[in-house]
């Protein structure tokens, strides 16, 4: 197949997604079918273009140019690149799987459907746009376009307030992050006179002009900041829980998200110019980590948990390429490049397998809360197997895949922490998120899925998902467990930055299993797992703590305790103090961080009433009072008109009179 | 002989009290009286200037002034009485119809 | 003589308007006449090579000549787009207005003159035939106001009428300024144009101020612009369409045709003042809308908010410069237009425009909700839609010229989305209000305008390169003359 071919793969979902829209009521399913028959063949052209690209050493690139004006051209076009063919891989797959699971999970929506799978379409084909772009401006375009389709799924059941609310608080936060990587594209194409990639990653920038390239690569970043969540424009992210689940599961979990990752990775020539750039964006990452894990702790919500998560993994992937371009400055090797890219792949799995799961209990329970939920696994065993696979994954627990790229992070940042100590502050911090990591999701699945039921069983006989539904987990399980694999398979030979980091098999267990980080991040991860067992084995009601209650039942129950473990009650106190930080930061962020957010638009608001009101009374007033002054001036000088003659022949008298006196007095 | 200055101060005088009487009467046949008081100063005026300068045309602007005077005494008085059978009246501040 | 024709078409049309006897005949009419100018216009588009320089369908005939007055008219790249939007913007609303009941005959002959007279204004080649031109605009536009309008039509119709009006009159001194000044005895643009140097920069400078005054009330920009608000609420939509769609465009228009060619010292005087004001006006504007109840009052203050960014684009004078505020006058010719017919076919259906009254819309009315989210999107400037690339083009030249300055008008960025999106939230999605729930969605009279007006916000937003480099065949020239090419 020629790598021409890869126009198609944009192209035909945009196709797929009008023809959804002109003839929707007409097709099966709402054009359900035809959306999944069109993925199958992007995700069959995709795999073929990526393969290729992966084994030839060099990238395919296409490019037209699109308009040109002012001396500027502008570029349209495609660059096929190891990173865009990982994307590819990533997106297509994951996409075509959540769109036969949709066809269940969305079949009672009913007429709603075509506009559901033709933004869906149109989404895909602004996604997979993204990735195969050659240019920024291009990656600018599609990067507003995945925006729309995010805020027009979102906001899917618009109907209801929230949804609308969070459609438009998610485009809006995500237009402050593009406001800064326009701002980026302004700088590079001034100053460069170029957006296309490889104009760019070629140039040799002399040294009064790297402040432009350290500003443009900042900027870039603040683009990915709003895109992917980060701290501190992640607050749309929990929100936009409010669509539907595939579109979390596929836009806020598997791709969409990514984008921000994909970004700054692909953006790594020009911000390893400026290796300060890299540590801001390390510390972001690790401090949203940390931020969103703990607020993962105590949420009832369960797809809020897996927002939280994904808000603190996609944290992991900034950091990783943080920690990896900084090292680049120094040794020009990128383990940490590879990791995170190595992660975005894992997390896009087992994390699209986890929304899926949870779109699966959804759909069943008819709730999201885990408060009712419990003892699942006796009627969704398939569901509860593969949330089981998933979270084993997110936690880290060997062999699966999310063991592999978080040790190679964690391995990635403490190497680079010896050339810069504030690295290892957050590598403490990234083990924390593990062990936090471990934790949540686990009691996400022990709610869930064990235990006994908290639900009313005679109201609700929940039931596994059908086929449609349950295949898809079942296959995601299959990569969202085993993806780990493919480091030993030479993964990082293919994405790195700089050198390959290339390790044979062998080399890469022995190191592994060498390394104290091994142990130490696996052993935080069992430790998670129990605490969550331990605290699930109490059968807590998972409230938000109040810190008096939380006093009195712990005293109690410390004494309960002395029949159980001594390491099970350091862990119960640690666990204690942890959930009560998160309460608090979740608070923190709920009212400081969106309070600020929310205050803003009120002040922006108040501050239109007041300049309308200046409008409306002195601007306008100007112009009416002028009318009013006319008219006043011509309402006295009516009062001149009496209609009496006499009246009239004294003005004239008296005009005569003042005529004599000029004349008298300056002569005739 | 009286002098000039006589003649002319009476016709000042004269049309002066015209004057005030147009401008203040609210009768229409003192108007016009007035107006007819106003011509014929101007008529002595005329006539002085023209007997102390020995000039003819004085006297023929004064009796091309007397004629025009009964004319337009003439003419007023018409509409005076048509004035009077439209409002009863010769009062000359009922007509206000152009008031602004 | 094609142009002649043009307005030959037109006359007859009115006469027989004038002759018809029903209704539906003179609706008819309308359209069909507005409909094929427009398909003149768009044979003269694409039957013409635009990126020649100098006048295309060029014609010129003596008037008064003991003043040097002609009858000359003639296209180029920057007025062509302009012509074209006019003659389609008034078929698209003689065919939005197919419902009017009352006065069908004067109103259908006021678009055609109307429609005369904004093209007269966007070809007149003679100076003295633009102002004519200029000032003819007027007296349709204020009937149309004022018979077919709001609550406060009477008020609004005669704020437009003598606000726009002096503005004119001002300029109108610095016309006859001009011509007594340069001795030439001429109202020829192009030579007119020749003679620049002749003038004394001191002279220059009054007189551009003079001209300026009438064209930035016409945008119009803060702090000038509060005709805009009332006379596009009170306005029937059609009339609206045309008053955003077009007839601000003039005023800009006039800076580039007339005041940059000729006045080269004053443009350069007036650059700062050029740029403050329109950078204030774009997010004065923008301020402002977000405080607004009425939908449409909203659209009106955006329009203000978006001519910022012409003006903005014009002070800047470079090629690129120019080049942006052209496209973004086409852009906002389009999606201008685009919301007030939505606005006002919503109001038609449902019965009021208060954003606190509506609600719901997308659930009740789907094409209306369709049409006003792209609508919305559009004018917010996103990607893949006309106006980011206009945006992008003068965002582009404002840092490469002026630097970190960008940072204010990019503002607009998010502010213009904030605005539109917070009245989706309220009007379009949200639960059901009762007036929506009682109303009808869009007719089919009212959806294919739209639609149509959609999908050209889309394709010139995919595909600007032909317009793009028409406009620069007439930019190009203009610029070389000011002596502003690239550095």
């Amino acid at each position: 197949m020629p790598l021409e071919a890869a126009w198609l793969i944009p192209l035909l979902p945009l196709a797929a997604s009008l023809l959804i829209t002109v003839l929707g009521r007409k097709l099966p399913e709402g054009g359900g079918w035809v959306a999944v028959g069109t993925g199958a063949i992007v995700l069959g052209i995709s795999l073929f273009i990526a393969v290729q690209t992966l084994m030839s050493e060099e990238s395919f690139r296409q490019s037209f140019t699109w308009f040109s004006a002012g001396g500027f051209e502008l570029q349209i076009g495609l660059y096929l690149d190891k990173l865009a063919a990982l994307m590819l891989i990533v997106v297509s797959s994951i996409s075509f799987l959540i769109l036969v699971y949709s066809t269940a999970y969305m079949h009672s929506e009913g007429p709603r459907r075509p506009r559901y799978y033709a933004e869906i379409m149109l989404f895909l084909s602004s996604m997979l746009g993204l990735v195969l772009a050659d240019n920024y401006l291009q990656v600018y375009i599609f990067w507003e376009l995945v925006g729309l389709c995010s805020f027009l799924l979102i906001g899917f059941w618009f109907e209801r307030p929230t949804a609308a609310a969070a459609a438009i608080k998610a485009f809006l936060t995500t237009r402050v992050g593009d406001l800064f990587f326009l701002i980026g594209l302004l700088l590079l194409l001034v100053h460069f006179k170029t957006l296309g990639f490889e104009e760019l990653f070629a140039l040799k920038i002399a040294p009064d002009q790297l402040w432009v390239i350290a500003l443009a690569g900042l900027c870039i970043f603040g683009g990915a900041v709003g895109k992917s969540a980060q701290f501190p424009l992640h607050i749309w992210l929990p929100d936009a829980m409010e669509g539907p689940t595939t579109v979390s599961a596929l836009i806020h979990a598997a791709t969409m998200v990514k984008a921000g990752v994909y970004l700054v990775a692909r953006s790594m020539p020009l911000l390893v110019q400026a290796p300060e750039n890299l540590l801001i964006v390390a510390t972001i990452g690790g401090f949203t980590a940390f931020l969103a894990a703990t607020m993962a702790l105590i949420n009832n919500d369960i797809k809020r948990v897996l927002a939280y998560s994904t808000i603190s993994q996609l944290g992991y992937m900034f950091l990783g390429l943080g920690v990896g371009g900084f090292t680049y400055a120094f040794a020009h090797e990128a383990a940490g490049y590879t990791a995170s890219l190595f992660h975005l792949m894992n997390h896009a799995f087992f994390k699209a397998l986890l929304f899926l799961g949870a779109g699966s209990v959804i759909h069943s329970m008819h709730t999201n809360d885990l408060r009712q939920m419990g003892g699942l696994r006796k009627f969704m065993p398939i569901t509860s197997l593969t949330m089981l696979l998933a979270s084993l994954a997110i936690a880290g627990v060997p062999p699966f895949s999310g063991f592999w790229s978080k040790d190679e992070l964690l391995a990635a940042v403490f190497a680079a922490a010896e050339h810069e100590p504030w690295l290892f502050v957050l590598g403490v911090l990234a083990l924390a998120v593990a062990f936090m990591t471990a934790f949540y999701m686990f009691r996400l699945w022990f709610l869930a899925f064990a235990g006994k039921p908290r639900y009313e069983q005679h109201h609700h006989r929940p039931h596994e998902s059908p086929v449609l539904m349950t295949v898809p987990l079942m296959l995601l399980a299959v990569p969202a467990a085993l993806s780990g694999m493919t480091l030993l398979l030479g993964f990082a030979d293919l994405i790195y930055h700089g050198k390959p980091h290339h390790l044979s098999a062998l080399e890469v267990l022995k190191h592994i299993f060498t390394s104290p980080l091994t142990y130490l991040s696996t052993g935080l991860a069992s430790v998670g797992i129990g605490l969550a067992y331990a605290i699930y084995l109490r059968d807590w009601s998972i409230v938000l703590p109040k810190p008096l209650t939380q006093i009195k039942n712990g005293v109690h129950k410390l004494l309960e305790q002395k029949y159980y473990l001594d390491r099970l009650l350091v862990e119960w106190l640690a666990g204690r103090v942890t959930l009560g930080l998160a309460w608090l930061v979740e608070r923190f962020d709920s009212l400081i961080v969106d309070g600020a957010v929310n205050l803003a638009a009120k002040l922006a608001a108040l501050y239109g009433g007041v300049m309308d009101l200046f409008d409306r009374v002195f601007v306008d007033g100007v112009v009416n009072g002028f009318a009013q002054l006319l008219r006043i001036f011509g309402q006295s000088l009516r009062r001149t008109v009496t209609g009496l003659v006499s009246d009239y022949a004294s003005w004239v008298v008296a005009g005569i009179v003042i005529l004599m006196i000029f004349y008298v007095t300056r002569g005739a | 002989m009286i002098a000039l200055s006589g003649y002319v101060g009476l016709s000042a005088l004269l049309l002066t009290i015209g004057l005030y009487g147009l401008l203040t009467a609210r009768n229409g046949i003192k108007i016009l009286i007035c107006i007819e008081l106003m011509l014929n100063a101007a008529n002595i005026n005329l006539v002085a200037f023209a007997a102390h300068y020995q000039n003819a045309v004085g006297y023929v602007f004064a009796m091309f002034s007397i004629a025009l005077a009964a004319a337009e005494a003439a003419v007023g008085l018409s509409i005076l009485i048509a004035l009077f059978r439209l409002k009863r009246s010769s009062d000359v501040s009922l007509l206000q119809l152009l008031k602004g | 003589m094609m142009i002649s024709l043009t307005f030959f078409v037109l006359f007859t049309a009115i006469v027989a308007i004038f002759l018809a006897r029903d209704d539906r005949l003179v609706k008819s009419l309308g359209v069909l006449a507005s409909g094929v100018v427009f398909g003149l216009a768009l044979y003269m588009w694409l039957g013409s090579d635009w990126r020649l320089p100098g006048w295309h369908y060029l014609e010129a005939y003596p008037w008064i000549p003991a003043f040097g007055i002609q009858y000359k008219v003639g296209l180029d790249g920057i007025s062509m787009p302009m012509y074209v939007l006019t003659t389609l913007l008034t078929f698209l609303s003689c065919i939005f207005s197919w419902d009017i009941k009352t006065r069908v005959k004067e109103y259908f002959t006021l678009f055609l003159l109307l429609e005369i007279a904004i093209l007269g204004v966007f070809v007149a080649l003679d100076l003295f035939l633009f102002y004519v031109f200029w000032e003819v605009v007027l007296v349709p536009m204020y009937l149309i106001i004022n018979l077919w309008g709001g609550p406060r039509k009477e008020y609004a119709a005669i704020k437009f009428f003598l606000y726009t009006f002096s503005a004119s009159l001002i300029m109108l001194v610095g016309i006859i300024a001009l011509y007594l000044a340069t001795g030439a005895k001429t109202f020829d643009l192009t030579e007119l144009a020749t003679l620049k140097n002749t003038l004394a920069p001191a002279l220059q400078i009054w007189i551009f101020a003079a001209l300026f005054v009438g064209f930035v009330v016409k945008m119009p920009q803060v702090p000038v612009h509060t005709w805009l608000p009332d006379a596009h609420v009170e306005a029937p939509t059609a009339g609206s369409v045309l008053l955003a769609g077009v007839l601000l465009k003039m005023g800009s228009y006039g800076i580039i045709r007339v005041s940059l060619p000729l006045l080269p010292a004053g443009a350069e005087f007036f650059q700062p003042i050029l740029l403050f004001i329109g950078v204030l006006s774009i997010i004065y504007g923008a301020f402002v809308c977000l405080a607004q109840q009425d939908l449409k009052r909203l659209v009106a203050y955006s329009s203000i908010s978006h001519m910022g960014a012409v003006l903005l684009g014009i002070a800047l004078g470079s090629e690129l410069g120019i080049l942006g505020a052209v496209y973004m006058m086409f852009a906002h010719g389009l999606i201008s237009p685009l919301l007030f017919m939505i606005v006002g076919a919503i109001q038609h259906g449902v019965g009021t425009r208060e954003i606190r009254l509506l609600g719901g819309i997308a659930l009740k009315l789907p094409k209306a909700g369709f049409i006003m989210i792209a609508g919305a999107l559009a004018s917010a400037g996103l990607p893949g839609m006309v106006q980011f690339i206009a945006e992008f083009l003068i965002f582009v030249e404002t840092y490469r010229l002026l630097g970190l300055f960008v940072l204010l008008p990019l503002l607009t960025v998010i502010i213009t989305a904030g605005y539109y999106l917070w009245a989706l939230r309220r009007a379009v999605f949200g639960e059901v209000a009762p007036a929506v729930a009682s109303g009808h969605d869009v007719k089919a009279y009212e959806f294919w305008p739209m639609l149509a007006l959609v999908v050209l916000i889309i394709f010139f937003g995919i595909w600007p390169a032909p317009l793009l480099s028409d406009i620069a065949g007439a930019v190009q020239p203009l610029v070389t003359l000011l002596g502003r090419g690239i550095p």
